[in-house]
């Protein structure tokens, strides 16, 4: 009796290197957050659009005005273009997932957006402000949570979700997280490539690399432990190509990011109620896109050794479990809580 | 309601707090806080109640609901009967004035407001169950070409098992007795008719989306005060009304009270249908208990809900719902979820409200 092709259910993970969207029609999306303007009437002219975003932006981004709404995790504040970056981030995913089809047609469209764990109140209400009158139902929740509930891990399990700009916890105590139930670090992705890049610049003074470069060859090659091979990369050193190994710089920062988050783990651990927390301990999910880097849920298990020893799962799907989750969640919501909800 | 579902209920709870807090700019906590607080207050107001001057107005209020009683045999079979005005009038500004703020049973019933309530108010009992086999005759409903499966059968089977499920308990009136075309119009009077206390309608799901699957629960429509609901459940005891009678009543005054008790059931037939076909299909979708403005669900008098079973469009549900094993945990979980929302009547009227 009831008709879902008129209705449109969204998870969204909005994240700082990249975003996702999943919807209840299948469509599964994932675009960089970046959002850039043509700088002038040439630019625009060459780029043929007002806006774009993901690969493209940073591709294009000499002729851009590009914008990281949520650097370190977090909406910016007090600019009023990263407002609009990151209303045109949601709306072209939004987009991607055939939202305004939908409701064209007279559905409705509701959504779930995580965002950090410890994100700001103005932080969420400033991603609800940016989601006004994209959407007819919205539930802002916190990313890990997501995760964890799109997992069915609801109940004494702890998701350590290891973005680019922020690494999230939450353990699950069979309530909805509060606060101490959460922590974010802004050790995560984002920190490592700084740290990278700053020792290769201490190390390689004549190298020229972007940022940009830094990152993919950390997502490439970044390892904890035991290095999988040598990591070699080609760069102009003083406007010569030479091949420089960057291994010990590789392990070096990407090692860096280990204790931080093991110590926060062990921390929100060691509040769990003492009978529940070897159950916990076997029950940590890693997620995020810095969660692929190998190596480092073997690391955050040897941190529990002395505790007991605990198990690490690294999620197969770090892109989409975000927004996966979200969608889960914006499925098993209450109507009830929906009419609560408007977007 | 097995402890998986109340687990994700509290947490969804929490998570529709956590977003009306944000939009209402509240500091966190703030509803949790203030609903602990209302609690609170309203058994501090009820021990007071019963121990003080208050029972003045209470056992006005219960006088006027005794006099009902007394004249129940006379006017059950008086659909349209309301209180009456002066009733009405006479405990309000007492029982306001008592309370200082202006809400009880006052504000209830003042100026024939339709408010919800608890149903303590005056307990009741579930005697007769009317099971409509959705669709039938003419009307096949869905279909499911590969396996030749009609909806209207498959409504009619499980509703026939359910029948043998609850005779035992209950009188239970069936709104179509074999592949017969009986209008919507025609089921609901059948129900009204016979004075049923619950109506349960049985119909299976078709969606576009092929992978969809599960099953749903519908009810007409809620509304819920707790304050109101726990303050006149504590004064209005062993009445002996049945649900029929306390709707055909308090029609005037708690319009409410119907769609909150098909609420209710909704939740009880929604959670038991999850928890008995989770055992044999581990794929089963709860899609949740929602409001809908069904014509069966509208024109009926007591409290009814629409099941929609599972979803014929899914090739694996289509599948088991050709299993007769299926088919008949399919009417053990109605069976369960009416009995279950039956027993916590039971339990409530006899002051047992754990």
């Amino acid at each position: 009796m009831t008709d879902p092709s008129k209705h449109l259910l969204v998870g969204i993970d909005l994240g700082t290197s990249q975003s996702s969207i999943s919807t209840s029609a299948g469509v599964r999306q994932v675009v960089d957050s970046y959002v850039g303007w043509p700088v002038d009437a040439v630019a625009r002219k060459i780029l043929k659009r007002e806006v774009l975003f993901g690969a493209d932006a940073v591709e294009n981004r000499t002729m851009l005005e590009v914008h990281r709404p949520l650097e370190r995790g977090l909406l910016k504040e007090g600019s009023d273009k990263d407002q609009q970056a990151i209303r045109e981030l949601l709306s072209h995913l939004l987009e991607l997932g055939g939202a305004p089809e939908v409701r064209k047609n007279g559905g409705k469209v509701r959504a779930v957006v995580g965002v950090p764990a410890e994100a700001l109140r103005v932080n969420k209400q400033h991603v609800r402000e940016a989601m006004r009158g994209l959407v007819d139902g919205l539930i802002i929740t916190s990313e890990p949570f997501a995760v964890a509930y799109g997992l069915d891990a609801l109940l004494h399990a702890m998701v350590v979700d290891v973005g680019a700009g922020t690494t999230d916890f939450c353990v699950m105590k069979g309530r909805y997280p509060t606060e101490e139930d959460q922590r974010t670090l802004v050790n995560a992705g984002d920190w490592v490539d700084d740290q990278l890049y700053t020792l290769l610049g201490e190390r390689h003074p004549g190298m020229s690399v972007s940022i940009h470069t830094v990152r993919g060859w950390k997502e490439d090659y970044g390892f904890i432990g035991k290095a999988p091979g040598k990591v070699k990369v080609k760069i102009p050193v003083g406007g010569v190509p030479s091949e420089i190994d960057i291994t010990a710089e590789m392990k070096e920062a990407c090692e860096n990011l280990g204790p931080p988050v093991a110590e926060a783990m062990l921390d929100l651990i060691a509040g769990v109620e003492s009978e529940y927390q070897a159950t916990v301990r076997q029950n940590v999910i890693l997620a995020g896109g810095t969660s692929k880097m190998p190596g480092f849920g073997q690391y955050l298990e040897k941190a529990m050794d002395r505790f007991g020893g605990g198990k690490v799962k690294v999620v197969k799907d770090a892109v989409y479990a975000g927004s996966d989750g979200g969608l889960v969640l914006a499925q098993d919501a209450p109507k009830t809580d929906w009419e609560k909800l408007p977007g | 309601m097995s402890g998986r579902r109340r687990l994700k209920r509290r947490l969804f709870e929490g998570l529709a707090e956590d977003n009306l807090e944000l939009i209402r700019n509240q500091p966190r906590g703030t509803i949790r806080r203030q609903r602990l607080a209302r609690q609170k207050k309203v058994r501090r107001r009820r021990r007071a109640l019963l121990a003080g001057g208050s029972l003045v107005v209470v056992a006005a209020v219960v006088l006027t609901l005794g006099l009902r009683t007394d004249a129940r045999a006379d006017r059950a079979a008086d659909v349209g009967a309301r209180p009456s005005g002066p009733v009405v009038s006479t405990a309000a500004p007492e029982f306001s004035t008592e309370s200082g703020e202006g809400t009880g049973l006052g504000e209830l019933v003042a100026g024939g407001q339709t408010r919800p309530f608890d149903r303590g108010v005056i307990p009741l009992e579930v005697r007769t169950v009317v099971v409509d086999a959705g669709h039938g005759g003419k009307d096949s409903g869905t279909l499911v070409p590969a396996w030749e499966l009609f909806e209207k059968d498959i409504t009619w089977d499980i509703a026939e098992r359910l029948r043998h499920l609850l005779e035992p308990e209950f009188d239970v009136i069936m709104t179509r007795s074999g592949d017969q075309t009986v209008p919507l119009k025609e089921r609901t009077r059948i129900a009204n008719e016979s004075g049923a206390d619950l109506f349960v309608s049985i119909h299976v799901n078709w969606l576009p989306d092929r992978e969809a699957r599960g099953f749903e629960t519908y009810f007409a429509g809620a509304t819920v005060d707790p304050f109101l609901e726990e303050l006149a459940a504590a004064e209005n005891r062993d009445s002996g009304f049945s649900v029929a009678d306390t709707r055909r009543l308090l029609d005037g005054i708690y319009s409410g009270v119907r769609l909150d008790e098909s609420r209710r059931l909704a939740e009880w037939v929604g959670s038991s249908l999850f928890d008995t076909l989770s055992r044999a299909n581990d794929e089963i979708v709860d899609r949740g208990v929602m409001r809908a403005p069904f014509v069966v669900l509208v024109a009926t008098d007591m409290p009814a809900v629409l099941a929609e079973v599972a979803c014929i469009s899914n090739n694996r549900e289509a599948r088991l719902l050709g299993l007769q094993p299926y088919r008949q945990r399919i009417a053990e979980a109605l069976y369960s979820g009416i009995a279950g929302y039956a027993r916590e009547i039971s339990a409530s009227d006899k002051g047992d409200t754990t």
